[in-house]
């Protein structure tokens, strides 16, 4: 029995090794070092002293009001994941892994906006939107409801949700990937079995596939909740975090702080920052999904 | 019965739909890849007036888009690979295995989907400088890994907890010791999440640009977002070029995405079990 | 099923095996797991490195295609081919964002490139404090000849309150303009405007006949900047700029509220366009280029990088940014945009000589002589221009406006002490474009004043 138990720890260590030692010289440190920096004053240049000041970047940031309209955005982020994103891409995941006809095309077209990088895709999306020429607009002129246009990635708030619905539609297919690995290992016989019972179309859904992919919209949450927390690529590059601010996220705050104004301890100071909100949310996320599980 | 197909056709309306809305975006990008500044900016989506094919042409020439493509390929598939083996020894561990760090490790890992990138460009490249990872794949590879190995692990961990436990019980019997029950018998049934993880991570490895971009100044080894700033200036923008480069790096993109997705799908038919 | 798991083999094979055709290149240091890819280096490479020669790197964004910049690559290869025993590595990145992302990590990681462009000002300050720069003044003195190239005037931008001596090098110079579409002008029966009355004139006929004055794209917040910059230096002078920089005018003082309220009104009165917001700097030029916009202000480098070559160009015309205050006529805002930093953190003697000589032969009057064969603009040494120099009449036009000029400052807060000012005001200013009112605009501009005095 005590071979087993030694085994089972060379077992563990050996399985666990590699992972651990990339992940502690890419991840672990630099956290490390993030946290090390948040509390220190340093301009950015090797050699310089990094001057110690306490919880200053902390107090500095947290006084800041564009980081608290930043922290709205990236709420606005969040509740546009759970409302529309989840349920949007589970649907793709359930069509494409239905027996439905074409969905060969179709999980390759769904899956092309990540394909096609946020380059094109923002470049895109902000002519669609553009107020003159745009098509929205075009489009809501030509059937008559001339009082909806907008300016789409202008007007403060407004803007942030149109960000976040491309953003949903760009990434509704990478999660359907995450929904759809979980559909296909629900084994086929809980669905014969259900059709004999007389389940059928949405009763099937919602009695075997919702059910049993508990895990994947575990996966889902924890996910969405830390990825809104850093997004930064789709905003920057179809806002900037502009006009006058409005739709800064706080990853394109940490970025200014450190790349554009050299203060790297207050930069640093929000990633710690948003760190500890990322990991206090998912354990509230675990806790959610463990308490339904009893 | 009837009721069934009018639920059907909204289904197949709503595909249709989401199908056309995701591959317009194609057809839009390869309309501008063969028009020039002003015909993009003043008419996206017009039908361009002269083929500018030239665009592919510089694509190719200013910015060696062809082997950035390849450079890109080796990377995100040589990092996709060890994402996979790595993070599935890891998740058989966390998912198999009773031990008394086995939380804490789990948690660790999870910090990993959580950092802005922004924070870890300073000490990684500071890394890099000491161990001359600076212009080596070899470097861009481990970051590529390591930022994918949170998720990887975080999805095979799931994954495995849900395959029923008889299945090791059976192999157990059989004489399988640890290596042989994950090798032989859980990775194929894990295939369509490895799958899946295979896409993303690939996706990722790509397309990624800061990391590229910072550790790589030789030429030759830019990869494909690094090669498509040659046509962003400061005052000037050739718009037509990019896009171009983006039709090209998209098409073995989508190769590989169909391969991948094929074995998702293969999943279903071996009929994984799962209790 | 089987058919398809050997094709991702293969492909995975071929993929990797191209791949390692593919990734060649100068790879001579290779370690660990790239041996493979550095098989193949026969390698475009075309500046084979002589064993022996000092190795300095030098970061600029001159990757694009405009001719200046396929001139200074030329330049910097034909550097490498001279027996000096030099070796330049260029790292172009030609985007300001990710530019500004590698230079500061390379400078966090004390692995900086020897020579590199920044813009000067304030931003400049942190290297200074952490004396990381390299001070040209001995250098500049054994070399008068080198010196004496130079405007006077250009080296103002490399000279630093507290800090002795020279740290900068001129290499790029432009001034705000304005140009105007010639055939609107006429069409309208207007004449381009002098003063800066005159110019709201202009606007406000243009207006009426349905034609856009100016369609900014203010997407870019660069753009209100330089207009702001225009309107204080043509309003307050050069001494303007100075006093804002030492507070003794505010941001929030009547004459700079004067400054945001011209601004407001143009806006309201749809002078700068439609959605200015949603458009970008490369929206804006297309926009001028196609006719929908009667007037543009921009740098000097506007007429090389878009009008040269163009059937667009003989229907432009230029003329002075027009003045609001008479005394303030040659007064302009212009400048070194790019300048010339050598690192010493971490450098040795050799490397930081090196550097040294690279920079007399990339900004020695010869280099500006031809690359004005290539991209006629606005320099800040003197030449006399080759024989080859193509007729440009726009330029002549903008070397008038050069001439008379008495005095120029660059974007005014690069001299602000605070080096988060550029970022406050500019996107204060946009606040401008979305309807903010301009005590709104002084009011975000003095809560950065205020904290950074705390």
């Amino acid at each position: 029995m005590r071979t087993k138990k030694k085994n089972d720890l060379l077992t563990i260590t050996l399985f666990l090794l590699p992972a651990l030692l990339i992940f502690a010289c890419f991840v672990i440190y630099p956290v490390g070092d993030t946290m090390y920096l948040s509390l220190r004053k340093w301009k950015g240049i090797f050699g310089a002293a990094k001057q110690w000041v306490g919880i200053s970047n902390y107090t500095r940031v947290l006084a800041d009001e564009n980081f608290w309209k930043s922290l709205l955005n990236s709420l606005y982020f969040m509740i546009g994941g759970f409302v529309i994103l989840m349920p949007l891409s589970y649907g793709l995941a359930l069509i494409i892994t239905s027996k439905l006809r074409g969905t060969k095309i179709m999980k390759t077209a769904f899956f092309m906006p990540v394909m096609l990088s946020t380059t094109a895709v923002a470049l895109m999306w902000v002519f669609i939107l553009n107020p003159s020429y745009g098509a929205v607009n075009q489009i809501l002129r030509a059937i008559g409801l001339e009082r909806l246009c907008k300016d789409w990635l202008s007007t403060p708030t407004l803007n942030i949700w149109s960000v976040i619905l491309v953003n949903e539609w760009m990434f509704a297919g990478y999660n359907m990937l995450i929904f759809a690995a979980g559909l296909v290992s629900i084994p086929q016989d809980l669905y014969e079995a259900a059709q004999l019972d007389g389940c059928t179309g949405w009763k099937k859904i919602r009695y075997i596939s919702i059910p049993l992919s508990k895990e994947s919209f575990k996966i889902f949450s924890v996910l969405c909740i830390t990825g809104c927390l850093k997004t930064f690529d789709l905003i920057w590059a179809m806002t900037k975090g502009g006009p006058n601010r409005s739709s800064e996220m706080p990853a394109t705050l940490l970025y200014n702080e450190a790349f554009t104004y050299k203060n790297f301890g207050k930069s640093s100071a929000i990633g710690v920052i948003l760190l500890v909100l990322g990991i206090t949310l998912s354990l509230m996320t675990n806790r959610v999904f463990r308490r339904e599980e009893d | 019965m009837r009721k069934r197909n009018v639920g059907k056709i909204i289904i197949y309306l709503f595909a249709i739909f989401w199908t056309v809305m995701t591959l317009f975006p194609l057809l839009i990008t390869f309309l501008c890849s063969v028009k020039d500044n002003s015909g993009i900016t003043l008419g996206m989506f017009s039908w361009p007036k002269v083929f500018q094919w030239s665009n592919y042409v510089d694509a190719i020439q200013a910015a060696h888009i062809l082997r950035a493509v390849m450079n890109s390929l080796f990377v995100s598939l040589v990092s996709t690979m060890a994402v996979i083996i790595i993070g599935m020894f890891a998740a058989y561990v966390l998912s198999r295995k009773k031990f008394k760090m086995r939380g804490i490790i789990y948690s660790l890992f999870l910090v990993g989907v959580m950092v802005p990138v922004h924070c870890t460009i300073i000490p990684i490249s500071g890394m890099a400088t000491i161990t001359g990872g600076k212009n080596t794949f070899w470097f861009l590879i481990l970051i590529y890994i390591a930022f994918n190995l949170s998720q990887a692990i975080f999805l095979f961990t799931g994954y495995l907890k849900g395959i029923d436990k008889e299945l090791d019980e059976a192999a157990i019997i059989d004489g399988c010791n640890d290596f042989q029950l994950l090798t032989r018998i859980l990775f194929p049934v894990s295939i369509p999440i490895i799958s899946t993880e295979a896409i993303l991570a690939f996706i990722y490895g790509y397309g990624e640009l800061i990391f590229a971009m910072i550790l790589m100044t030789d030429v030759n080894k830019y990869t494909v977002s690094r090669a498509m700033l040659t046509f962003q200036g400061g005052y000037n923008v050739s718009l037509g070029p990019i896009f171009a480069c983006i039709i090209i790096a998209v098409l073995p993109m989508v190769l590989i995405y169909i391969l991948f997705h094929e074995k998702v799908q293969e999943g279903m038919l071996t009929g994984a079990v799962k209790g | 099923m089987k058919k398809m798991r050997k094709m991702v083999a293969i492909l995975l094979t071929g993929a990797m095996a191209l791949s390692l055709t593919a990734c060649g290149g100068s790879e001579t240091e290779s370690t660990g797991g790239t041996e493979a890819a550095a098989v193949d280096t026969e390698a475009d490479d075309s500046s084979a490195r002589k064993s022996g020669d000092i190795e300095i790197s030098v970061s600029t964004r001159y990757a694009s295609d405009n001719p200046d910049e396929s001139y200074y690559r030329e330049m910097v290869e034909k550097f490498n081919e001279m027996d000096n025993g030099i070796h330049v590595t260029m790292d172009n990145i030609s985007t300001e964002s990710d530019y500004l992302d590698k230079l500061r990590t390379s400078f966090a990681n004390g692995d900086t490139p020897n020579v590199f462009i920044e813009y000067g000002g304030s931003r400049c300050y942190d290297y200074l404090e952490s004396d990381a720069l390299l001070d040209f003044s001995s250098y500049l003195n054994e070399d008068q000849e080198w010196y004496d190239s130079f405007y006077d005037s250009m080296w103002g931008q490399s000279v630093y309150d507290g800090y002795d001596g020279i740290y900068g090098i001129p290499f790029k110079t432009y001034m705000v303009v304005l140009y105007y579409n010639k055939d609107i002008f006429a069409e309208q029966g207007l004449t381009p405007p002098a003063t800066f009355d005159e110019l709201l004139d202009c606007c406000a006929k243009l207006k009426e006949a349905g034609i856009n004055p100016f369609q900014v794209g203010e997407k870019d917040v660069y753009r209100f900047g330089h207009f702001n910059n225009c309107l204080v230096v043509k309003s307050l002078g050069v001494d303007g700029v100075d006093k804002l920089a030492s507070r003794e005018i505010a941001y929030d003082g009547d004459e700079m509220m004067k400054t945001y309220q011209i601004m407001a009104d143009m806006v309201e009165k749809g002078y700068f366009g439609e959605n200015i917001l949603d458009m970008d700097a490369t929206t804006e030029n297309a926009a001028f280029e196609d006719g929908k916009a009667a007037m543009h202000y921009d740098g000097t480098w506007y007429i090389a990088n878009n009008l040269m070559g163009t059937d667009f160009y003989d229907h432009v015309g230029v003329v002075n940014f027009p003045a609001i205050n008479a005394e303030c006529e040659n007064y302009n805002q212009g400048g070194n945009s790019d300048i010339w930093f050598a690192s010493k953190l971490n450098k040795s003697d050799e490397e930081i000589e090196a550097s040294v000589e690279f920079l007399k032969y990339i900004t020695s009057t010869e280099y500006f002589a031809e690359n004005n064969e290539v991209a006629s603009a606005i320099y800040p040494a003197k030449f006399t221009p080759t024989v080859d120099t193509p007729e440009n009449p726009l330029l002549d036009e903008v070397n008038k406006i050069v001439a008379a000029t008495t005095d120029m400052r660059t974007d005014i807060q690069n001299y602000d002490a605070d080096s988060s000012m550029l970022d406050t005001v500019r996107n204060a200013l946009q606040g401008l474009a979305m309807g903010n009112s301009p005590e709104e605009c002084a009011k975000q501009i003095m809560e950065e004043v205020n904290s950074f005095e705390q």
